[in-house]
């Protein structure tokens, strides 16, 4: 099977998600009628199922893991005694004791963590479209399309009868 | 008896635990505030009776043409799925409305659009709108969200509406 030559281009946006939402209706009402284009789709995507399969393999530790991990090091680091006078090392380990010494350090690293998975909480963290700005829509015999709405702005679209100059060429 | 060390680290973990949850909490209401904020929540004061509401009617063609300057933000908005290239702003006015009360516009097409702003939710605005004889739609919208509406055929392009609550 193979996909309709001017619907190629739409197909792999709308695989990447970078197609627009009236794009993505139009193509989508297209691949219902059009096996050539659906099975290119699926075939696209077949490739990406495979590339995130082989990128999930891939673990990623945690911050938490991490710090769990160094704060005994450190710990135990400390229990051996001083390095060598005079060392970058046996300033740190002076460091280290006397915070030690107010049992601190356990509290900073996971007040550090809290910080730092809020920090980026606060700073990642998308801001969500609202739900449901359209509550109802009669189109009193009209076909009425209704985009997703992003951060700014919802659009409803009421579509004129036969198309024409009034709404968007195809793709 | 107790080692002097001991006892301090006795004490260590409640001052820390303490530390923490006054940071969390803070972060927590830190992260609170923004968010109701986004949602259009109503102020602190309780929801007023009145509200604005900016109407802007546009004329947009996919015909080569000038883009009207007062028109770039509808057309960032509109850039993404449609393909026009000329925006005209036809007409732009604030509405100001009890909750309850009909306001009206007429547009270029001779018919007639009408806002009725009902009451503030938690979530913004709700609000009917009717464009004769097209759409009538029930909204509920966030305070300064844009709902932009492409109500008709007209001179060969397409009326677009929009309507922005400001409370």
């Amino acid at each position: 099977m193979i996909a309709c030559p001017q619907r190629v281009a739409a197909l792999h946006a709308h695989h990447d998600g970078e197609l627009g939402a009236f794009s993505r209706w139009r193509l989508e009402r297209h691949l219902a009628t059009c096996p050539g284009c659906r099975a290119s789709l699926a075939a696209l995507e077949a490739i990406g199922d495979a590339a995130r399969a082989q990128a999930d393999a891939i673990a990623s530790p945690d911050l938490w893991d991490l710090l769990a991990v160094r704060l005994p090091e450190l710990d135990a680091a400390i229990d051996a005694g001083p390095p060598a006078r005079g060392t970058r090392a046996a300033r740190l380990w002076a460091g280290l004791a006397g915070l030690r010494g107010r049992q601190l350090m356990k509290p900073i690293g996971v007040a550090a963590a809290v910080a730092a998975v809020a920090a980026g909480f606060l700073l990642l963290r998308p801001v969500a479209p609202p739900d449901h700005v359209v509550r109802a829509v009669d189109g009193e015999g009209h076909v009425v399309m209704v985009l997703p709405s992003d951060r700014d702005a919802t659009i409803i679209w009421v579509m004129d009868d036969g198309g024409g100059s009034g709404d968007p060429a195809p793709l | 008896m107790i080692p002097r060390r001991s006892s301090a680290a006795g004490r260590a973990p409640l001052r820390s635990r303490g530390a923490a949850a006054l940071l969390l909490a803070g972060l927590l209401a830190a992260a609170a505030a923004p968010a109701q904020e986004a949602a259009g929540g109503p102020p602190r004061d309780g929801p007023p009776a009145r509200v604005a509401l900016e109407i802007g009617v546009h004329h947009v063609s996919q015909r080569p043409g000038p883009v009207d300057p007062a028109a770039e933000a509808l057309v960032q908005k509109l850039r993404e799925d449609f393909r026009y290239q000329s925006v005209r702003v036809l007409d732009r006015r604030r509405l100001d409305l009890a909750l309850g009360e009909t306001g009206t516009v007429d547009l270029p097409s001779g018919r007639r659009l009408k806002v009725k702003p009902r009451r503030i939710g938690e979530n913004g605005l709700f609000m009917r709108v009717e464009i004769e004889g097209r759409l009538r739609t029930s909204l509920q919208v966030p305070n300064h969200h844009q709902v932009v509406i492409g109500a008709e055929r007209h001179e060969e392009g397409k009326l677009v509406v929009t309507l922005e609550p400001d409370y």
